[in-house]
């Protein structure tokens, strides 16, 4: 990471990650990204990770909800 | 292995959602979780079946019509699916006849026939998403039922 660990950061601040990847993943992400009207491989990594954090997180509450579901079914 | 080096840029909370996801999950950096979670993504569109955005542009293909022949046809290409105007009996070069045919590349199979190259394009997102999911390997695709569906809404 491009940044230091500080007490606090402005609210619009910004900061860059760098990435290695193989050519093959950097085309991939590539035609990714133009077919989602997105400039650059690096936009649609960002958004990917989001999008990546989003879906685990609503797998993880669902499967969470379903068990206490079935914690009350049995008791 | 050829390598490419990048940079994404973030704001503040994204960048500390995805160091903790990459700190959870033991990765050694935040960019080297940051490649996994963009592959990941791409993987599960896939397997969810989601339709694919498809990028079309104006190119030539070679298409397997009714009467066997194997002509060489222009039309829209985003592979491994091409459109042309026409149907499964021949091109049809000029005019306004709405007829605008499916065409699944590697096998030169035509797919099914539409009135308009929109119905034929929101098939192909979706069988996309079929092809993906076979590893973009297979010779042919069958998804029978998915092409009825999209027949049936078209007529």
């Amino acid at each position: 990471m491009s940044w230091d660990s500080k007490r606090s950061y402005p609210v619009d601040a910004r900061c860059n990650v760098s990435v290695k990847a193989t050519t093959f993943q950097k085309g991939r992400w590539e035609k990714a990204a133009k077919l989602r009207g997105m400039a650059t491989a690096g936009a649609f990594a960002a958004y990917a990770a989001d999008m990546y954090l989003t879906l685990q997180r609503a797998f993880e509450d669902a499967n969470h909800e379903h068990h206490e579901g079935l914690e009350r079914g049995v008791g | 292995m050829k390598t490419a080096s990048f940079t994404v840029r973030a704001t503040m909370p994204q960048s500390i959602a995805w160091k903790r996801a990459a700190d959870a999950e033991g990765f050694p950096s935040c960019g080297a979780w940051l490649s996994r979670a963009a592959d990941a993504y791409l993987r599960l569109r896939a397997k969810a079946g989601i339709p694919l955005p498809l990028a079309w542009h104006l190119g030539r293909f070679r298409v397997r019509l009714e009467d066997g022949t194997e002509p060489e046809l222009r039309g829209f290409v985003s592979p491994p699916f091409g459109i042309f105007h026409g149907s499964g009996a021949g091109p049809i070069p000029q005019g306004s006849t709405h007829s605008q045919t499916l065409v699944y590349l590697p096998g030169r199979r035509i797919v099914a026939t539409f009135r308009v190259a929109r119905q034929a394009k929101a098939l192909a997102a979706e069988l996309a998403g079929v092809w993906a999911r076979s590893g973009g390997e297979a010779e042919d695709i069958r998804a029978g039922p998915l092409i009825e569906r999209h027949e049936r809404e078209a007529t």
